[in-house]
């Protein structure tokens, strides 16, 4: 990183350098996925134990009610829910983390989320 | 000038002969690249070509054979098949492994309810002098804006929900986030036929959900 030399500061120290920071010394495990299917589109990515899921879907149905239910069978701790309606479509940022035993893959949250939301939506619209 | 056509006769003649020898010389030149220069025999390029087309092949069906395990014969046919005989194993390998990872998948779920940690939310809340608290304000006639306190435990959210929906609430905009041992959720809530909804009525019947909830949990 350059600096700008003030009016009256010294020839020293001109320039200062800063130190890139350490290095991870262990890998982390990350994984991302988006699915989309007719009503719903899904983006789900994984880095370490942190879950971070997108879901865009069709105002018909209750959504929160339907994702906090598989996140729960998931094993997903929630950390933090935001979103809401937006014109016709509703809109949610879920942020979770993995609980400690417990194998996850974007995928697999990927393809339960669309599948759940598809089977709701479906039993909605007969109603 | 009987000589004089003589003349003329013998030089043409030794002008043809020194053509037809340089033209002789600048085949032999030609040709010179494709003999050997000690044996003098002539070398074709199309079996060069060949003989470096047979190397490689070896060369790759050698390093074939070094990768497989499997050796029944060093001829080149059943280098190939043993070859074929691995990849089909190793597919085989592939497809019972995947099948052990979704089984392992599908039971880890289960036994990891176990082994989850369950924070004493009510020692962590007390600690840091959060409180639980409903809190009800009114926005337009059929819209109430609601801030909700309660402890952390999992599954609650889920059962909100659900105890919300089962009353006919929709929530418009959510905000929850996790503090302290708590869960604080704030959110613009409407009934779904658009009725009229009362501060007093709505603040109570959050409290006996999150009350209903709270001793079904413990």
């Amino acid at each position: 990183m350059m600096r700008r030399r003030h009016e009256g500061e010294a020839d020293e120290g001109d320039f200062s350098t800063l130190q890139e920071p350490d290095q991870y010394s262990e890998n982390l495990r990350s994984s991302w996925i988006r699915r989309k299917s007719k009503d719903t589109e899904v983006d789900v990515r994984i880095v370490d134990n942190e879950v971070t899921i997108k879901l865009v879907q069709r105002k018909k149905i209750d959504c929160l009610v339907h994702v906090s239910h598989l996140l729960d069978q998931l094993n997903l701790d929630l950390q933090h829910v935001a979103g809401g309606h937006i014109g016709d479509f509703c809109s949610y940022l879920f942020n979770t983390k993995i609980c400690e035993g417990s194998s996850l893959y974007a995928s697999a949250i990927a393809h339960k989320l669309i599948q759940v939301m598809d089977t709701s939506f479906a039993a909605a619209s007969l109603a | 000038m009987e000589y004089q056509d003589e003349d003329h006769l013998c030089f043409t003649m030794e002008e043809f002969a020194l053509a037809t020898e340089n033209v002789s010389s600048r085949q032999r030149m030609s040709r010179k690249r494709n003999y050997d220069d000690d044996t003098r025999v002539y070398k074709s390029k199309n079996l060069e070509i060949e003989r470096r087309r047979r190397e490689k092949l070896s060369t790759r069906l050698l390093m074939l054979r070094s990768i497989n395990p499997i050796i029944t014969n060093m001829n080149r046919g059943t280098i190939i098949v043993d070859a074929i005989t691995y990849i089909e194993k190793l597919q085989h390998e592939v497809q019972r492994l995947s099948q052990e990872l979704h089984q392992l998948e599908a039971t880890s779920e289960k036994t990891a309810e176990a082994k989850v940690d369950e924070i004493d939310a009510v020692e962590d809340m007390k600690h840091w002098g959060i409180q639980a608290e409903v809190r009800v304000a009114q926005i337009d006639e059929n819209k109430l804006w609601v801030k909700i306190i309660i402890e952390k435990k999992r599954g609650r959210f889920s059962k909100l929900m659900e105890a919300l929906n089962n009353f006919g609430i929709e929530l418009i905009d959510t905000n929850f986030t996790t503090t302290k041992g708590a869960f604080l959720i704030t959110s613009c809530i409407q009934v779904k036929d658009g009725e009229r909804l009362e501060i007093h009525q709505s603040k109570s019947l959050l409290q006996e959900i999150i009350n209903d909830i709270s001793s079904k949990s413990e």
